[in-house]
Formats: C-alpha cells, sequence, structure tokens
C-alpha cells in the first residue's frame, strides 16, 4: 500500500473559521492567506493590487452541509479600473465592476450568493483584471463569506506543493526522441520557408499545402524520388493567411483570415483564378489573431474555428461578437451557422474516430489547460469576454474531453487526427501535434454515460518540426507540416516545412489507452507484461486535480493531491492493469506515472510511463475487478520512484522553457540562456522604455518570470514570452529560478 | 490535379466585355511557375487588410494607382497615386498600408441605395468573391433587400486607362423595370459615371457595363 494518506486529512488540515467569531455564521478570508501575492505588495494586512497577472488570489474552503453563501468583500480603490475582477466560487464566475471609493474610505461590497457543497474542499478565487499593470491600487482586506448555520463554514489551511518523483524523459519529462515505431524524414527544400498552415490530399499521389505567407503548393508524390529537393509546385498565392484546407468531392476550401474560400480553377489549368467566398458571415476586427482555424468538411458543409483577438486583451478584454465559434458553412449556399462557442485559439480541428468534430485549444486567458474537445451542438468551452457575449455564453461550460496539462504535455496543440488502420496498435486513436511543445501527442476519447472524457500519452519527439497539419495517403504514411509562431526567420526556418512519418510496425512498450471504471482506472499496454510484473500498486505514481479558469493567463490546478491507489490487478492476458483508486472525483484530471521498472514480455522497458486521464464522467456501475496478486509480486525492497532535491527545477526548466530558450548557443524564439548568469544584460525596461544595463542574477530571471515584458531583451518584442509565473506556484518559481541561476553560469 | 472543380455562377462572366476602352500597357504580373503566370501577383493585388479595412482588397492599375475596396461595402474607400519610384503598398505582418497621394477618400459610409418610383433604400451586401482573368480581376457581391437579390459586377484593368486617373467598370444583374441602384454618395460625388453609350447617369439600371472614372 502506498503511504499517501487521505488528501484531506494529510494535505488540507483545518484550521477553524480563522478570524471568524466561535460557531459564526461568517467566515473571513484575508488577503494575507492567499496563494502568492506575485509582484503585488502588502501593506500590513492589505493587499495593494497594481499587477493582473501574476497574483493568486484564493483560498479553500470547506462546509459540512451545503448551502447558499453570501460574499462580500472589504477593499477601498480611489479611481475607476477598465475591467471587471472575476469572482470564481467553486467554479462560478461572477464578475465584479469595482465601484471607486472615496480617499480613505474602506467599503464593503456584495458579490453575489453561490451554493457551497459540503465536503471537497472548495476553491475561492479572484482574479484581477488582467491589464499588466494599474497605476493605483486595488487595496483589499478580506472577502466575507456568510452562511445560514452556524459553524459550518471553515477555511483550510494552503496545501503544500505534491513532491514530484524524478523525472526522466518519457516519465515526467518529455520524451527525448523518435518512437521507435516510427520512420521520419525531413522533405526539404532549403530555398523555401514554408509555414504549414494547411494540408490535404488532392487525389491519391498529391499532396496540398497552404503556407501562412497565403500560397498554396502542390507535391506530386510519385515523383518525389528524394534524390533532391522535392518538387514542391507552387500552385496559388495572394491568400491572407490561410489556417485550414479541405479537399471534398475535388473541390479545394481555405480557410483564411476572414473568410471561407473556395478555390476554383476554371479553365483546368492547375492554377487558381477565382477565388470565391463561401462565407464571412461573423463580425472580425484588425486584430492580429482572429484566425480561422482548422478546415473539416463533414455532410456538405465546412466547419472551422474562429479564435479570439489578443490585442485588446490588456485594455479592455473587447472581443468581436461571435469570435472563439466553431462555424459550419453549407458547400454550396454558404449558409452559415454557429455551431459552438466559448474557445480561445483553436488551432487543430479534425475528424474524430466516429465523425465527430474534435478541437484542439490553447492555454491562455480563461482556458488553465490546453484541451482537445469533442463538439456537439451548443456546446461553450469557457472562454469569455467581459460583458458575456458569445450566445452561448453560460456559467457551466462543456468541459473538454481531454485536458492536455500545460508544460507537461502540450503547450500550443494542433490539428489532431485519427491513426488510419495500419498503425498498428494505434490505429483509430488520435494524434496531434504541438507548435511549441513539439512532438505528437496521443490521445485516446471514450464517451462514458453520453459524456466525452479520455486520455492522452506522450507519444514521439525527435522531429525537425514543430507540426501543425496532417495528412494521410492511402497507405498510412503521414505527411507533416511545421509552422512557427512570431516573425524570427531565424526560428522560423528551424521549426517550419514538412516531414513524411510511417509506421514501421516494430513492437513498442508502452500505455495503449485507459477506460474509466467506478472504482478506478483500468490501463491496457501494447504488449503484456512480463510475468509477476504489475501487481505493486507502489509501481503507479497517481495524482489528482481540477482546473480553475481565469481571466488572466493559465489558472490553477485545484485540489492538487496524490491519490491512493489501493490495489493493481492484472488481467489474464497481462495486457491491462487496472488501478484500484478510491476518491476519484469528477471533473478532475487523473494523472499516472507508470515506473519505468515496470517491464514488458521479453524484458521489454517502457517507452513512456505518464498518461493523464480527464475524468468528466465516472460511471455508476463497470467497477474494474479487483484480483488477488500472485506471492511475492508486491511489496520490493527498492522504491520504485526516487524523489531528490533539485530535480523539480530542471523539468519546469524542460517542460516550460527550453521549447524557446536554449542552454547552448542554439537560436530559438527567445533569446539564448547560455553563460548569462552574472553577466550583464542589455534590456529595455518596460517602465520608461529606456535601454540600460542589468546583471542576470536571481532576482532578474524572477523577474522575467514573473513579468515577461518588464526587462525585455534588446531585440525581443513585447508579449512574445507567456506569464508563465501566473500558472506556477512559489516554490516553482523557487525551484525554476535555482535551476537557472545554475545551468546558466558561465563555464 | 482534378479538373472537375466547380465554378460558382456568381464566377462565370469575367470575360464578357474585352477591355478595349483601355490601353494596353499592362503593368507587370508574376511569373508562376511552369511559364504560366500565376494569378494574384501582389505587385497587383493584395487580399491582405489594408488602412484598417479587415475586408479588404487593394488593385493597382497602371502600375501607379491603387484602389482600395471595402468589400463588406461592395465599394472604393481609397484611390491613392504611389510615391515615385515606390510600390505605393506597404506590407508588414499580414497587413497591408496604403502609401501616396490620396486622390479619393470614402469617409461617409454611405450605403449603396436600391431606387425606383416609391424611394431609395439602403441593400445589405455579401461579398461573393473575384477572379482574375489575364488583363484585371472581376468581384461580385450579392445585394439584398427583403425580397430583392442584386449581383453587382465590378472589375479593374490592371493597364493605364486611356483617360482618367482611374476607371472601374461596375455592371448589376436583377433590377426589374424602373428599378436602379445608386452609387454610394461619396463614390458619387467624386466619380464619373457614364452608360457604354458615354451617358453621364446617377445609377446603375438594367445589366450592361457602365464606367466609373476618377478625373
Amino acid at each position: 500500500m502506498k503511504p499517501f494518506f487521505p488528501f484531506i486529512i494529510a494535505i488540507l488540515c483545518v484550521i477553524g473559521a480563522a478570524g471568524a467569531a466561535e460557531s459564526s455564521r461568517t467566515l473571513d478570508l484575508p488577503a494575507t492567506m492567499i496563494f502568492a501575492k506575485g509582484p503585488n505588495e502588502y501593506a500590513g494586512d492589505v493587499l495593494e493590487i497594481t499587477r493582473g497577472r501574476g497574483a493568486t488570489i484564493g483560498w479553500y474552503v470547506r462546509a459540512n452541509e451545503e448551502e447558499e453563501v453570501r460574499v462580500s468583500i472589504e477593499y477601498a480603490c480611489e479611481k475607476p479600473l477598465n475591467q471587471a475582477y472575476q469572482l470564481s466560487f467553486d467554479g462560478i464566475d461572477r464578475f465584479w465592476e469595482v465601484v471607486p471609493t472615496a480617499k480613505g474610505e474602506w467599503v464593503r461590497a456584495d458579490l453575489g450568493t453561490f451554493k457551497i457543497r459540503a465536503g471537497l474542499p472548495v476553491l475561492i478565487f479572484l482574479v484581477p483584471p488582467s491589464g499588466t499593470k494599474y497605476p493605483h491600487p486595488v487595496r483589499f482586506r478580506k472577502l466575507v463569506l456568510e452562511g445560514a448555520t452556524a459553524g459550518n463554514l471553515s477555511l483550510l489551511a494552503l496545501p503544500e506543493e505534491i513532491a514530484a518523483p524524478d523525472a526522466s524523459p518519457g516519465f515526467g519529462e518529455k520524451l527525448g526522441g523518435l518512437h521507435p515505431a516510427l520512420d521520419a524524414i525531413d522533405l526539404r527544400d532549403e530555398s523555401l520557408t514554408l509555414r504549414v498552415s494547411g494540408m490535404a490530399m488532392g487525389r491519391q499521389d498529391e499532396l496540398l499545402f497552404t503556407t501562412w505567407d497565403g500560397d498554396l503548393f502542390s507535391l506530386d508524390l510519385d515523383a518525389n524520388d528524394e534524390s533532391g529537393p522535392p518538387p514542391f509546385r507552387r500552385i496559388a498565392r495572394g491568400l491572407s493567411e490561410p489556417m485550414g484546407l479541405a479537399v471534398h468531392e475535388g473541390r479545394i476550401f481555405v480557410t483564411e483570415k476572414n473568410e471561407a474560400t473556395e478555390l476554383i480553377d476554371g479553365d483546368g489549368d492547375g492554377l487558381f483564378e477565382t477565388y470565391r467566398c463561401l462565407s464571412h458571415d461573423w463580425p472580425c476586427t484588425m486584430d492580429y489573431h482572429e484566425y480561422l482555424f482548422g478546415a473539416v468538411v463533414r455532410d456538405d458543409h465546412l466547419y472551422f474555428s474562429a479564435s479570439v483577438g489578443m490585442a485588446a486583451r490588456g485594455k479592455d478584454n473587447y472581443q468581436a461578437p461571435l469570435r472563439g465559434s466553431v462555424l459550419r458553412v453549407q458547400v454550396d449556399t454558404g449558409e452559415t451557422e454557429v455551431v459552438a462557442g466559448g474557445l480561445r485559439t483553436p488551432d487543430g480541428m479534425g475528424l474524430g474516430p466516429d465523425g465527430s468534430i474534435l478541437v484542439t485549444d490553447n492555454q491562455g486567458e480563461w482556458l488553465p489547460a490546453n484541451k482537445l474537445v469533442v463538439v456537439r451542438e451548443g456546446d461553450f468551452f469557457n472562454f469569455r469576454s467581459i460583458p458575456p457575449w458569445h450566445p452561448f455564453d453560460r456559467p457551466q461550460a462543456t468541459p473538454p474531453a481531454v485536458w492536455l496539462p500545460q508544460g507537461e504535455i502540450a503547450a500550443s496543440p494542433t490539428q489532431p487526427v485519427v491513426l488510419p488502420d495500419s498503425w498498428g496498435p494505434y490505429a483509430g486513436q488520435v494524434i496531434f501535434g504541438d507548435a511549441t511543445f513539439g512532438g505528437l501527442q496521443r490521445a485516446v476519447p471514450e464517451e462514458v454515460e453520453g459524456v466525452m472524457q479520455g486520455v492522452v500519452f506522450p507519444f514521439s519527439q525527435g522531429f525537425r518540426h514543430l507540426f501543425h497539419r496532417f495528412a494521410f495517403t492511402d497507405d498510412g504514411t503521414l505527411y507533416a507540416g511545421g509552422i512557427a509562431r512570431g516573425n524570427d526567420r531565424e526560428f522560423i526556418h528551424r521549426v517550419s516545412g514538412l516531414s513524411r512519418i510511417r509506421y514501421t510496425g516494430e513492437k513498442v512498450f508502452e500505455p495503449l489507452d485507459a477506460r474509466i471504471r467506478s472504482n478506478g482506472l483500468e490501463i491496457g499496454f501494447t504488449l503484456p507484461l512480463a510475468a509477476g510484473q504489475g501487481w505493486d500498486p507502489a509501481a503507479y505514481h497517481v495524482t489528482q486535480w481540477g482546473y480553475q479558469a481565469t481571466q488572466t493567463y493559465g489558472g490553477q490546478k485545484v485540489r492538487h493531491r496524490a491519490a491512493e491507489v489501493r490495489s493493481a490487478s492484472v488481467s489474464p492476458d497481462h495486457r491491462r492493469v487496472f488501478l484500484e483508486i478510491p476518491g476519484l472525483v469528477e471533473g478532475e484530471v487523473v494523472h499516472v506515472r507508470i515506473s519505468p521498472s515496470l517491464a514488458g514480455e521479453g524484458g521489454a522497458q517502457l517507452w513512456t510511463g505518464d498518461l493523464w486521464y480527464t475524468l468528466n464522467r465516472l460511471p455508476a456501475g463497470n467497477p474494474g475487478e479487483v484480483l488477488p496478486a500472485p506471492a511475492g509480486a508486491i511489496g520490493r525492497a527498492e522504491p520504485y520512484f526516487r524523489i531528490s532535491e533539485g530535480g523539480a527545477g530542471r523539468v519546469l526548466f524542460q517542460n516550460f522553457c527550453a521549447a524557446c530558450h536554449s542552454l547552448d548557443r542554439t537560436k530559438l524564439v527567445g533569446p539564448s540562456l547560455h553563460g548569462i548568469a552574472g553577466a550583464k544584460r542589455r534590456v529595455r525596461d518596460s517602465a520608461d522604455g529606456a535601454m540600460k544595463e542589468v546583471v542576470a542574477d536571481a532576482a532578474y530571471f524572477r523577474e522575467s518570470i514573473l513579468e515577461p515584458n518588464s526587462l525585455l531583451v534588446d531585440g525581443y518584442p513585447e508579449n512574445l514570452m507567456p506569464p508563465i509565473g501566473a500558472i506556477l506556484t512559489e516554490s516553482q518559481i523557487d525551484d525554476l529560478v535555482d535551476y537557472l541561476v545554475e545551468v546558466s553560469a558561465a563555464k | 490535379m482534378n479538373t472537375q472543380r466547380q465554378i460558382h455562377p456568381a464566377m462565370t462572366g469575367f470575360s464578357l466585355l474585352s477591355f478595349l476602352l483601355f490601353g494596353i500597357s499592362v503593368a507587370s504580373v508574376g511569373s508562376g511557375e511552369r511559364g504560366k503566370a500565376l494569378p494574384y501577383d501582389p505587385a497587383l493585388i493584395s487580399r491582405l487588410s489594408l488602412d484598417g479595412v479587415p475586408r479588404s482588397l487593394a488593385v493597382c492599375q497602371g502600375g501607379k494607382v491603387w484602389l482600395g475596396y471595402d468589400l463588406e461595402r461592395a465599394l472604393v474607400f481609397k484611390a491613392w497615386v504611389a510615391p515615385e519610384g515606390k510600390k505605393g503598398l506597404v506590407v508588414s505582418d499580414f497587413v497591408a498600408r496604403s502609401e501616396g497621394d490620396i486622390r479619393f477618400e470614402d469617409k461617409a459610409k454611405t450605403p449603396w441605395r436600391w431606387r425606383r418610383t416609391e424611394g431609395a433604400d439602403p441593400v445589405a451586401i455579401r461579398y461573393l468573391g473575384c477572379t482574375q482573368g489575364g488583363d484585371g480581376i472581376e468581384m461580385s457581391w450579392e445585394l439584398s433587400r427583403e425580397n430583392l437579390r442584386l449581383r453587382l459586377h465590378e472589375r479593374v484593368v490592371f493597364a493605364t486607362p486611356a483617360a482618367g486617373l482611374v476607371v472601374r467598370e461596375l455592371r448589376v444583374e436583377g433590377l426589374g423595370d424602373g428599378e436602379s441602384l445608386l452609387l454610394p454618395e461619396a463614390t458619387r460625388e467624386k466619380w464619373t459615371l457614364r452608360t457604354e453609350g458615354d451617358k453621364s447617369v446617377d445609377g446603375l439600371s438594367g445589366s450592361g457595363w457602365y464606367r466609373l472614372s476618377l478625373p
């Protein structure tokens, strides 16, 4: 049995109704007991909030009985703000328009009434506007909860960070290379920068792809003999930032920046002279980030999604109506319908195994993690502007089928595609790329009592390009196109381009799928486990958490805790292991790290041991079978996992920083960190725009994490780096800073 | 390449009339692969957002005059002459900006109007797309109001016009007897609209081509 104690006892000990009278109906949530102040400052017991991003103003509360709770806030603010605060109560969002107060005056403002559920710790979260800096503070002392029953509410101590086992590639850390069953070659013409933005098969031997720069290329696969640069042929140009391409019954559809377009070759000369506007029946602005992503044709309708704008997010959070929608256009009439809403940067769209529409979305405002969603009519996926603007907006958003935790398994997920029959045990599963994290990830959605959910695994790294779009030939060969963010041409050259990937059929030992049971999780493997392997629950490190969305960047893991694995049962064919996990909670992610020491048949080593299962619905029946373990299968002397000091910073760097910052002199999208610790850096101070020199010490690294725009290295634009400080805990930031100081020191 | 790609009905009328009214000093066109010019040469046409108008298109005539179309309003919102030795269109980060001497600008934002005996009412507009032929580009829109459905076509040749600074051609389909389509106010004020018979008029009627020129 693993030595993890039940969550509520070990991690969140009740500290009583702090600050409240004994057996009171009210409970104070003081500013001094929040998760992290970020770059803001305390003045006694008052938090002076001048910067929206980075502060983590939250508390865990528990109720003995479910009841209605009124929430109010004690504050002072002498000048109006241009945006509202977000108050999230156990995931239910309200907006608080901060009414200015008279000088020196403190006010108690009513924030509304919520229902608190009994038992589980409930997160109450106050999120300042996303503007990066305000010249005048909102001075805040406490929230006050008022229920109906004396002594019902209690404030819980903040949870401590869970110690993570030491990581290695594929086991808590990004994979380090190409999947053993894949063969990949780079299709490259050094004279071309191909930022692949859409891809489809034109006919059996013709690959079509668009580029961000507005071209449509054709590649005759029969003529590509690999003796030289691929025979790319440009057959259209002048497209406006196309981000999706579909071929349907010989017709070619492209989703451009502001319209869905059909390309027509009227005279049959192989070039396209007519750009028929299929539809532009949705508002748009000049915002650079208002793309139309993806292109999928189903039932004579072209599906795509409209991403939200970014330029105004720090100003007034304005969004043009219908941004964030999945849209559907009839390919002949152009009739346009809104299918779903609440998406942010839904870069990837594809058809699922059952013909469903799959969409990936990128972490950021209102998305605490990346996600894979299965789109159904009327869904709302939680991205909001102020005031709520989308016709489908509602307090209870549709959960994603699969959460893709930021930095752990994804950062900018792209097009999902279903693997064909020729891909062995993986056939029918979904893979998707990532424009930052890189590689290919593998997901297996399942429907449980009408609700979509599922699991994601690392699949492969080791490619030259950051894959954005995919197309399969009839024989199962995968063509994958890479793209780069930003305008740095060197960066673009490094990662954009085209690869050909083939499944070789080599047998690889790894988790294949995972299915939820009412009492745990059943994991399937590609190969049988070795005799006697898999029975020891200590070989599985399991954690679970929920997510808190915020109007600023990213969001928190909620109730992040270790889960008890009560037993592990191996199926008679040794291909499945049922983990009995009491305390599974709907709406949470279950992360399983399988010990790398678990061996497969013939001594096969695991390729990866990580999986993340999103639990939206716990089935009422269908329990997993708990089997008695064979003698000697449990309780080995050597621990399955080692937890050592200092490893956390390295993993954080790998997962959050390494995609953009090298530790050698390699130029990536962000400045190299090679040898900078202790050295002088020339930076632009955002406070006055002046260039100045600073020493790259721990304080500099910390400032750069918390406020990426505050000290910009010469030549790098604002907002290129996401504010990851908003999604890391204080101790994680400490670990990361310590690691950065150590590894970036001049050798 | 599949040659069965369909042609939308809106896009079939491009080469109905020759461009004999114009000179033949055709501006350069892009050289495409296989020796054939690839349509949408950026020297002649830009489909990027222009000057803060998200759904826009810019066309160059005579190698120096640019027309900036607001596709959602079916009109030219700006016409300008490129500075000497410059293209006249600056493209950066997938956005285009006009550069040069502005000769026309529509700031009034008045609509096209459907005129009949009872009066003149604004129409809703839907952009249908564009086709580049060898000599120029044609754009189409659907104009509607209640049960009315009109099809507006406009084309611009790349060559320098024989007379005037810049010349466009327009025609409308679907008007009934006694009905006409009134140009937006700013266009009506600054441009000259003439029939094929060179008669000056203030609106489109019938289904013939009209010439709209800026002195």
